[in-house]
This record gives C-alpha cells, structure tokens and sequence, in this order.
C-alpha cells in the first residue's frame, strides 16, 4: 500500500488508510506500506519484484496513464505496467483506469484493476484539516473507498468489493440529501462522480486467496 | 461521462453552484491541493483543466439527477 504524504491530498488518503492497515493486522494479512519519501518508483519496484503480492493498492495523485508516490510518478502504461500483471489493484488515483488499468490487466485472465475513469474527489471540512481522522465530511468519501481493500481482505471478489463499495457510496448520499444543509447536494455530487466513475478492468472473480 | 463542449451558460450555472457551497468545505479534485470555493471558481472561468473537471462533474450529476438515474440508485439501496 502506498502511502505518499506532500500535500493536503495525499495526507487525507494517507491518514485514512490506517482503517486498511488495522483490518490487515487484524485478519493477519501481510502488508507493505510504502510511506512518505520511500514512495519512489525505484522502491515501488523493488518490492514488488521482489515479494509476490497479490493486491496493490495505490493512493496518490494520477492521470490516465500513470500514478505517482512521493513527488514522482512509480507507475506508468508502458513503461513498468507489466509488474502488475495477474494481481489486484485498486488505484484511489484520478483517472487511472481510463488507460493504466486497460494496460495492467491486457493478455491477463487473473489480474484486475478497480479505478477511477475520471477524477477521484472529495470533500474536507477546513475545520478538521490538522486533524483529517476527525473529519466527518472526508470520512463519507475515504470509508467508502476502503471498503474495496476491506472487503477483498475479507475474502470477497473484486466485483462485489466494487459494488460493496459503491453500495456504501449510495447509502452515504441518501443519508446526507436528508439533510437540510447547504453543503448536502454538494456532497452527494462529488460522491455521485466517484460512484460513476468507479470501473473495474480485467477479471471481476479475482480473489486475495 | 462525456467531454462535451462547454458553454457559457453551462459556466454560469456551475459558477452558481458553486457559490452556494460553505466556506468550510475545500474539493480535492485532480493533481491540485484540495481547492476553496474560490479557487474553484477561478478555475471553472479560466476553463483550464481543473476547471472543466469541475464543470463535466456538475453537469454530470445535474443529468444524471434529470434522468432519474440519480434517485433511482439511491432508492436502490
């Protein structure tokens, strides 16, 4: 799991990621994290080449054909793909999938990539920006997207942890357009862009066992 | 979602929904630093990138909402 920390950004999905690591731990399923400046294309591929990992998951920022770790890009179509062939990956990266998750998963029957074909948003109350595990708002977009590595640590496929994932999305906008705020609708928009711009390329029966 | 062309009339509205938002709230959105409304804003009448991320993502819903895609899925659950 990456964990790359410069920005606003990257310190939210970072921080909110801890929920991955605990279930993990709890479950008993290794896990690497790649964090802050060791989020480099060079220690990305060490690790993957030299440890068999099944599920990759990616925070950070991205762009069709390509995701980056610490200040730089450690993954891109075309040039180092290939090391994801056959395992899952889930990129909670901007667009990714439109090109990256195409190429990661081609001429594989195992391999699956859970993206997004455009980007990835969500909200943060300023309120709470010292201290992102305390922001509720935050917490209905990065919850919800960590239902995907949860519930394939549970077991599950990579199309049910897609729909898990996406159903929670659901649940999360009609609990909040119930609200009479003036920020409802625009939650319920940004999560509605990531419910449909959520996809799944290659094989949706994969599984971590 | 598709990158249809944008129009002024599709920027104003975006614009005003935008100006609806709470100050407290920030969007991350792209390769960007998460942005405050006004930064929004000024990205959406610049038509850069971010800014036209911005707009297809309103349209989007505000079609989807039309279409009753949007309270069909959200009765479905």
């Amino acid at each position: 799991m990456t964990l790359p920390r410069h920005d606003d950004v990257t310190e939210y999905l970072s921080q909110f990621s801890q929920q991955i690591e605990d279930f993990s731990k709890e479950k008993g399923v290794e896990i690497k994290l790649l964090k802050n400046k060791e989020v480099t294309k060079a220690n990305f591929e060490k690790v993957i080449k030299s440890q068999n990992y099944k599920m990759v998951f990616f925070n950070g920022h991205g762009s069709e054909d390509s995701i980056n770790g610490y200040k730089e890009t450690i993954l891109q179509a075309g040039v180092n793909d290939v090391l994801l062939k056959d395992r899952i990956v889930y990129a909670r990266s901007c667009h990714a999938a439109v090109i990256l998750g195409v190429k990661c998963t081609e001429n594989s029957k195992e391999g699956c990539f859970i993206g997004y074909d455009r980007p990835f948003q969500f909200y943060v109350d300023t309120q709470w920006i010292g201290n992102p595990l305390k922001d509720n708002t935050a917490r209905l977009f990065l919850e919800s997207s960590n239902l995907i590595p949860i519930s394939l640590i549970k077991g599950n496929s990579t199309s049910y942890a897609d729909e898990n994932s996406k159903r929670q999305m659901l649940k999360n906008i009609r609990k909040i357009i119930l609200k009479p705020d003036a920020e409802s609708f625009k939650l319920a928009e940004a999560l509605w862009n990531n419910f449909e711009g959520q996809v799944l390329k290659g094989n949706p029966l994969a599984k971590l066992e | 979602m598709t990158n249809e062309e944008i129009n002024q009339e599709m920027k104003e509205v975006v614009i005003m929904r935008i100006e609806s938002m709470p100050s407290n709230l920030k969007l991350s959105i792209g390769n960007n630093r998460s942005l405050t409304k006004e930064e929004m804003i000024r990205h959406v009448k610049e038509e850069d990138f971010t800014g036209k991320q911005i707009i297809n993502s309103h349209i989007s819903f505000m079609k989807a909402v039309a279409r009753g895609d949007f309270t069909r899925a959200i009765t479905s659950v």
